[in-house]
């Protein structure tokens, strides 16, 4: 009886260590699948961030402790049904370990629900940045080595009131859930730490006619101190062109920047009028370090231009992935093995051209958010970082009160409400007596 | 060319033995592949039903496919409601929503109507991304999953999903042809060929156009559902005029005249999207291409110009065979003849 | 049958042919209603007044066997129609009665086939009065008038060009079948009605069209179309015809067919027929109504027509030589 279990055991463990043994010799090949708009209007998203996986699979040779690496990439077009199906064939057809991407903010939100049905491939998310993605929808095997909207933005809110003095400002934005969430970040860091009133005016997505806002916001300059300029792309262009025809900027200072306006290839567009630009992100091409200016001089080197920020979200997942298989000894094979290890990661910031990051629990990124401003230097336009917040997390300053924060009714074009009393009311709903205290007697946020 | 009642059954039953076999006979891939192209297909149809049976082009297609939808999405995540429930309501809302937008579209015809439906369709897209309460905006509705059926669940096994959307899709299909061949779709297009003449004759042409329309959103509305549970999200780009105008495509391409040049069309649109962009980066360059040859060379579509062209081989070559038993050319006598025969035989 | 005529004449082709060899003038025409009648002109200025008219009519046709069998199928009071500045039909008076045909002739542009169009209610008058069957018709739908059993032809064929003829006979013929179920009409192969079809069959036969029931009408003769024209307008037996020009850029021999097809119809059925070629509508018609400028200038039988000097002279003015065509 005992032998028979004796040799049971046996049995078992033998089978077991031929398991291991198996899959530690069986991938003969990593493989990384790509997500992303390739094609369309969003190609640079897409591209941007394949590019930044080429670079950093370049630095590797692409290969792992001499396995090789291949990388499959899909256009998602922009669509995600198409990204839907494309993320089914990596994973039937091409079998792969590893997802970078996706780089649109519904991309993202689809890209997670489908990770929530498919909790085998771990998948790295691009440039995507709604905060839905590791917040509430947030699952196991989705890791987002990137950036939320409003995590980056909170503090500009705080900058622009405390250290810019403003108390009134006006946003005008693109008129879909991107810019409105930028704006809900921003309102929460200007209303806590001073700001008084923040408008906002939408405009179509396409609009490129700003003149009826630009009318708009003449007669406004007498209340308003400053114009936070909210969209993206051929807008930011037409709308900063026609500021300067109508004179705007003899009325108003400078033009503040959501995130994601004054990027490199931004500022080629804009030229000298975009001279002055506050903005905030978590990465700043003009950091001076020493990860940094080597990713730009061989992204150059590579493909003619310097990189922006979207190559950079492409550039360390590829490096994160690698220091998760070290950690693992490219066990990639095994899902979760390989996942527990992605969350585990910790960047250093000579490993990072952003700075160092670790993951929160929620696996989104605890990391430097620095307010930049455009200058010129040797003849180019680039940004350089005028004030550095360290270690924020997605919730900003409410990592203590995670839950409550995300308890709070999600972002639209007109919540949170943007004067202070009423948007203080809501805070002392969601947020308790206690804070709203805390804030008044703190006069803000405390560093 | 017309078929035995025999020959008929035996096409019929080779058909779904193979449809049948698919998920055996390929791979998951191709599961997938066919389930999309499915209930893309039934968008199509819809376009296709209207445009041969109405001389109509319609660009609000996609508006009902998303209604139907986001009322299963909105169901479904919000108010939790118990399966047949939320599709259920989706197809009658996307039918009321037919009923009402009809009132505007169904007296213009050409061009005012295609510019009118663009409008609502548009106008849909609109409500889809700005009311962010309801719809959550650009974002689109997450989390919804496929009803477990028969105590199987069509989440997990893309081969339940198959068989559920397979039975709903012959079923429109055959839905719309029964309506074809019926003195109704013969009405519709008499509407198509001289509207005039039609009132003449006494039919009350905008109520055939009316119930034409709606019918055709059914259709749409069932496509969407499917769509729904098999992406598990919606988001606005569903009911976008991207969406509108590439089912406009995969009819051009397939052949708008017919239901089966509108599912062939789908099927090679939505395949070479996945396949050619995985060779190549500038794959739309190519299906550009391909589609100003369709246009140039079989402005029919691909099966509007096999039926054209290869009919007559195909059939000399069953007649060579033994397939089909030659018919007396029809002669006036011979008409009447087989007539009446049929006639005294049915009595 | 269906309760359609007898036919009288074959449609065959080569009969028509033979017909002509006979003699070039068609036969006389068939007599009318046998039935004693009253020559009876019943009230046209009230439909009250009409209303108690039919009443009694139909009290009597019952109960008593006699009738005033002569009432008006159309009458047209003081009715006017312009276009912009143009007056196309001034304050015309029509009446014709049941089972008559009548032909209104008259040079191009003398407002016929608008004439037509009112009465059809394709357009709205300007002023005056429409009664169909005692109906007063002026303000109702195309729909409500085909219901009193209107058909008509058009000068330039409008027939649905990609159905084949069966299906455009069946379209036509399908009005009368309409009290069949919903479910049925939506959801029935039209091939498996089979009356309607018999009829479809019939009516091809009598418009001489029972080989070509599978072809498309696009690639039909000119001929043909006409004749399905006249076929479609047929097909849901209307009790008034009127035919637009039936015989528009036809050969000799088609015209001959035709001709005879036209009176060959059922007695019952009130013609009115628009007609360049003169000999053709007083060989036709028992009365002839002349238009000129929109206004009916002359009316009376085929002869006294003939007679008439204003006729005579707006003819030696504009009279279209006897073989020409107008399409």
């Amino acid at each position: 009886m005992f032998k028979k279990k004796i040799a049971w055991l046996f049995a078992v463990s033998f089978i077991f260590n031929l398991g291991i043994i198996n899959s530690a010799t069986a991938v003969s090949e990593i493989r990384i699948g790509h997500i992303g708009p390739t094609t369309g209007w969003a190609t640079i998203f897409g591209e941007g961030v394949l590019n930044g996986i080429n670079l950093a699979l370049e630095e590797y040779n692409y290969e792992f402790n001499g396995v090789p690496i291949k990388v499959f990439s899909e256009d998602t077009k922009a669509d995600v049904e198409v990204m839907r199906t494309k993320l089914d064939s990596l994973k039937n057809r091409d079998k792969v370990h590893l997802i970078i991407g996706p780089s649109l903010g519904h991309e993202g939100m689809a890209a997670v629900d489908w990770g929530a049905r498919n909790p085998e491939v771990p998948m790295l998310i691009g440039y995507s940045a709604p905060e839905d993605i590791t917040m509430r929808n947030a699952t196991f095997s989705v890791i987002r080595p990137g950036w939320t909207g409003a995590q980056v933005i909170f503090n500009f809110g705080q900058f622009c009131a405390k250290d810019l003095g403003y108390k009134k400002v006006i946003i005008v934005g693109q008129d879909y859930s991107y810019p409105w969430d930028q704006a809900a970040g921003f309102i929460r860091g200007f209303l806590e730490n001073g700001g008084e009133k923040v408008e906002r005016i939408w405009h179509p997505v396409e609009a490129v006619d700003f003149s009826s806002i630009m009318a708009k916001l003449m007669g406004m300059a007498k209340e308003y101190d400053a114009v936070l300029n909210n969209s993206g792309g051929a807008q930011v262009v037409a709308f900063f062109k026609q500021w300067k025809q109508f004179g705007l900027d003899k009325i108003y200072p400078q033009i503040l920047g959501q995130a994601n306006v004054p990027i490199v290839p931004m500022l080629t567009e804009l030229g000298d009028s975009a001279l002055g630009v506050y903005s905030s992100l978590h990465y700043y091409d003009g950091n001076p370090s020493e990860a940094n200016q080597k990713f730009r001089e061989s992204f150059n080197k590579k493909y003619g231009h310097y990189p922006d920020v979207i190559s950079v979200q492409g550039y360390d997942a590829v490096h994160v992935a690698f220091k998760a298989m070290k950690a693992i000894d490219g066990q990639v094979d095994d899902p979760q093995k390989f996942i527990t290890a992605l969350r585990q990661v910790k960047m250093s910031a000579d490993e990072s051209p952003r700075g160092p990051f670790y993951f929160d629990k929620y696996a989104n990124p605890v990391q430097n958010i620095y307010i930049k401003k455009v200058v010129k230097k040797d003849g180019r336009l680039m940004n350089e970082a005028v004030k550095t917040y360290q270690n924020v997390s997605q919730f900003g300053p409410y990592a203590d009160m995670a839950d409550k924060y995300m308890a709070a009714p999600a972002t639209t074009r007109d919540y949170p409400p943007g004067d202070k009393a009423s948007y203080f009311k809501e805070i002392e709903k969601y947020f308790g007596k206690d804070y709203v205290e805390k804030l008044e007697k703190n006069k803000g946020w405390v560093d | 060319m017309r078929l035995s009642r025999l020959q008929k059954i035996c096409l019929t039953l080779i058909t779904m033995g193979v449809l049948i076999a698919i998920p055996w006979m390929t791979s998951d891939y191709f599961v997938m592949m066919s389930i999309r192209v499915m209930y893309f297909g039934m968008l199509t149809m819809s376009l296709c039903f209207l445009a041969s049976e109405l001389g109509l082009v319609s660009l609000m297609q996609a508006g009902f496919f998303g209604v139907a939808g986001y009322f299963v999405a909105i169901l479904h995540t919000r108010y939790h409601l118990p399966f047949p429930l939320p599709p259920l309501v989706g197809v009658t809302v996307a039918v009321v929503f037919a009923g009402l937008t009809g009132l505007l579209v169904i007296r213009a015809r050409g061009i005012y109507f295609l510019m009118l439906t663009l409008v609502l369709g548009q106008l849909v897209w609109a409500l889809a991304s700005q009311w962010a309460s309801m719809t959550r905006g650009d974002t689109g509705i997450h989390g919804i999953y496929a009803p477990v059926l028969f105590g199987i669940s069509t989440e997990e096994s893309n081969i339940a999903f198959y068989f559920f959307t397979l039975v709903f899709f012959i079923g429109a299909a055959c839905f719309l042809v029964i309506l074809k061949r019926s003195p109704f779709g013969l009405m519709l297009r008499g509407v198509r060929d001289s509207d005039t003449r039609m009132a003449m004759l006494g039919y009350p042409v905008a109520l055939l156009r009316y119930f034409a329309f709606v019918f055709a959103a059914f259709v749409a509305g069932l496509g969407g559902i499917f769509f729904t549970y098999f992406t598990g999200l919606i988001n606005p780009h569903s009911v976008s005029l991207t969406n509108n105008v590439e089912t406009l495509m995969a009819a051009i391409l397939g052949g708008v005249n017919t239901l089966a040049g509108a599912v062939l069309g789908t099927g090679i649109l939505k395949t070479l999207d996945v396949v050619l962009s995985g060779v190549t980066k500038r794959y739309l360059l190519i299906m550009g291409v391909m589609f100003l040859f369709v246009i140039m060379f079989a402005p029919e579509g691909i099966v509007g110009t096999m039926k054209k062209h290869l009919s007559l081989p195909l059939y000399r070559i069953a007649v060579r065979f033994g397939f089909i038993r030659k018919r007396a050319s029809s002669t006036p006598a011979a008409t009447e003849r087989q007539f009446y025969q049929t006639e005294s035989k049915r009595r | 049958m269906m309760g359609c005529a007898d036919i009288n004449l074959s449609a065959k082709k080569n009969q028509v042919i033979q017909f002509s060899k006979i003699g070039i003038s068609p036969p006389k025409k068939t007599q009318r209603s046998s039935i004693p009648t009253f020559h009876v002109c019943p009230p046209t200025d009230s439909i009250a007044k009409f209303r108690c008219f039919q009443f009694i009519n139909v009290v009597l046709r019952r109960y008593a066997s006699i009738g005033f069998d002569h009432v008006h199928a159309l009458v047209l009071k003081n009715v006017s129609k312009s276009f912009g500045g143009i007056v196309a039909v001034d304050k015309v008076d029509l009446t014709v009665m049941l089972g008559e045909s009548r032909a209104l002739i008259g040079p191009n542009g003398a407002g016929k086939s608008t004439l037509f169009n009112l009465v059809t209610g394709e357009i709205s008058l300007d002023e005056g009065r429409i009664l169909l069957f005692g109906k007063d018709l002026t303000h109702e739908p195309v729909q409500k008038r085909i219901a009193s059993q209107l058909g008509r032809t058009y000068q330039v064929s409008n027939l649905f060009s990609q159905l084949t003829v069966q299906e455009n006979l069946f379209l036509a013929a399908w009005q009368k079948w309409r009290k069949v179920s919903l479910t049925a009409t939506l959801f029935r192969s039209w091939r498996k009605f089979d009356n309607q079809r018999r009829h479809v069959l019939e009516i091809a036969h009598r418009v001489g069209l029972a080989d070509r029931l599978e072809v498309k009408v696009d690639e039909l003769s000119h001929g043909e179309h006409r004749q399905l024209e006249l076929g479609l307008t047929l097909a849901h037996e209307p009790k008034i015809l009127l035919l637009d020009e039936p015989m528009a850029g036809l050969s000799a021999a088609e015209r001959r067919f035709m001709t005879e097809l036209i009176m060959g119809l059922k007695p019952e059925i009130t013609v009115v027929i628009i007609e360049h070629d003169i000999n053709v509508a007083f060989s036709i018609a028992d009365q002839v109504s002349v238009l000129h400028h929109g206004a009916i200038i002359a009316e009376g039988s085929p002869a006294q027509i003939e007679k008439n000097p204003e006729v005579q002279q707006i003819y030696t003015v504009s009279r279209p030589s006897r073989d020409s065509q107008h399409a």
